[in-house]
């Protein structure tokens, strides 16, 4: 069981989307091992398309730096324990 | 003597001309060179155009950098500009040495590559439009 707890870094999501990203972060460090980043992120994203519809993007890491369009309202950005974890759908809206 | 002069300006001339190719042989080996060893698909679908010029991309900007100091975020910024003007909306980058990712992309828009000891992920999503509800 994880000592550490989340830290939000930054977001545009609902409170509850982002208890649901910590919490599905938790179960993956749970089922995986903290080096196995792919794996991770895998059961994250799963989790989102499974809970919010498809489309959903992951990334879990130490040492990234990210450039990406979101839907409104879809991207947390989160470290917890030695990773760092960025969830948004993919999708952007245009007129 | 005048004979003598042409001849040394003709073989002057012969000699630089000499030089020029030989550096640029050189160049062009240093070029095939850099990019047959420091530029490694991972995973790809995505049409060879597109991956040559995420390649030259980010060589351009890698060897733009100062040496030894790697500015992902700047990298991956570039990347996802210029692929989205270049090929439209909407693309996404991340660049670093360190991560894993589990991702949904649109058909043909999907590259991973390492270029130097960096990794780089860019691929493109759907555009949906605007609810209007």
């Amino acid at each position: 069981m994880l000592e550490g707890k989340a830290v939000i870094e930054d977001t545009d999501m609902p409170d509850k989307m982002q208890i649901q990203a910590m919490a599905s972060a938790y179960e993956a460090l749970d089922l995986y091992d903290v080096f196995d980043c792919t794996s991770i992120a895998a059961h994250i994203k799963k989790e989102f398309d499974t809970k919010y519809g498809s489309g959903w993007q992951c990334v879990v890491g130490s040492s990234f730096g990210c450039f990406f369009t979101h839907s409104k309202g879809t991207f947390v950005y989160f470290t917890l324990e030695t990773l760092n974890f960025l969830i948004f759908k993919g999708a952007s809206y245009l007129i | 003597m005048e004979g003598a002069e042409e001849e040394l300006e003709r073989r002057s001339k012969f000699l630089k001309s000499l030089i020029q190719k030989k550096k640029t042989i050189e160049q062009q080996e240093q070029h095939d060179h850099l990019q047959h060893n420091n530029v490694r698909v991972r995973a790809c679908d995505m049409p060879l155009p597109l991956q040559s010029r995420a390649f030259r991309c980010a060589r351009d900007l890698l060897d733009s950098m100062p040496p030894k100091k790697l500015d992902s975020k700047r990298l991956a910024l570039t990347l996802k500009k210029e692929f989205d003007s270049s090929y439209g909306p909407a693309w996404h980058c991340i660049v670093g040495t360190s991560f894993g990712s589990y991702v949904t992309h649109s058909l043909g828009g999907f590259v991973y590559f390492s270029i130097d000891k960096v990794y780089v992920l860019l691929f493109k999503t759907a555009v949906e439009p605007l609810d209007h509800s």
